[in-house]
């Protein structure tokens, strides 16, 4: 119970990012034409931001299911990776038990789990951090769908920043405190830079952030401890 | 298709990939150099989603999401919480907004 309200607290920061960004998916969502209905049931079974974003994205534009199917899975084809991680750490759950956590397996519970320090019971602790974020992201997705003709598309524009803004306070500490976490980060971010122009929807995340982590494999270990 | 059958579809490929590492064995154990490799992803995966993602939150303005991100760093630099970096940011957008 203690791990459940801390993963509750743990989460709480980054809730409103998630609010805000499920906002400006709720308003992109009713844009290309959905429903308030679809938006949100679209949040609650995918619980996949970058992937949904796509997707309004080309429902808008006539692509066919199928692109974005495939498009789909290869966006959050890191969440493997994430979950590799993730699961190590649940070794001794029950199948069911991990089943469940693994659906909600994202960027920011994966960020805030990897990061967080050691917890008696993780699955609890990845339980109450995960219904913060899932319930942050479903009503934001709501309260923007209906909130579409209410607010000024110029607020809806500005709130999209507000994820970044989360994922940024999230690295400041460690870029502050470790010389080579900062090489790893410029590293990672120019390799995106370039394998955005070449590809992109997702599959250039996923071959960047593996590139950059293999970069700081073969780096030697700084004599200062790297927060991991 | 469906919009429902596409959600539907969509869930099945995301769900996957993160169901599939709890379906291995319980004593799979990662050898010290995947551990390592690993224990960078979350740095990596943020730098990567960071950028360039953020200069395109306004496709026809990269300024936009570049002040934004300026102003969470700075933000961040005071060791702000996440709330007050993520509201300073949002306020820096909505300025920008006023003058482009």
């Amino acid at each position: 119970m203690r791990s459940f309200k801390e993963g509750i607290k743990t989460a709480l920061p980054v809730c409103i990012g998630m609010v805000s960004v499920g906002i400006s998916f709720g308003l992109s969502a009713c844009n290309a034409g959905l429903s308030a209905i679809e938006a949100t049931l679209m949040s609650m079974i995918v619980v996949a931001g970058s992937s949904q974003f796509f997707a309004v994205e080309m429902i808008a534009n006539g692509v066919s299911p199928l692109i974005i199917i495939v498009g789909t899975f290869f966006i959050n084809l890191r969440h493997l990776v994430m979950s590799t991680y993730v699961m190590n750490r649940l070794k001794d759950e029950s199948l069911i038990k991990k089943l469940i956590l693994a659906y909600v397996v994202c960027d920011e519970s994966f960020t805030l789990f990897s990061l967080s320090k050691k917890q008696e019971d993780y699955a609890s602790f990845l339980g109450g951090m995960n219904l913060m974020l899932y319930t942050s992201w479903c009503s934001g997705t709501l309260a923007g769908a209906l909130l579409m003709n209410v607010v000024s598309p110029k607020l809806a524009d500005a709130l999209g920043i507000a994820i970044y803004a989360a994922f940024i306070s999230m690295l400041m500490p460690s870029l502050k405190a470790s010389r080579k976490i900062l090489l790893i980060v410029i590293f990672t971010a120019l390799v995106n830079v370039f394998l955005s122009t070449i590809m992109g929807n997702g599959l250039n995340i996923i071959i960047s952030m593996l590139a950059g982590a293999f970069f700081a494999t073969a780096l030697p270990d700084e004599n200062k401890g790297v927060i991991a | 298709m469906n919009i429902y059958l596409l959600i539907f579809f969509m869930m099945l490929v995301t769900y996957i990939p993160r169901a599939f590492p709890a379906l291995q064995s319980k004593k799979r154990k990662l050898s010290p150099y995947w551990e390592r490799f690993l224990s960078f992803i979350p740095y990596t995966a943020l730098a990567a989603l960071i950028f360039p993602g953020i200069l395109g939150i306004d496709s026809s303005t990269p300024i936009v999401g570049l002040v934004g991100g300026i102003a969470a760093v700075a933000a961040s630099l005071f060791n702000f919480p996440v709330i007050l970096v993520v509201a300073l940011a949002v306020i820096a957008e909505m300025i920008v907004y006023i003058f482009i």
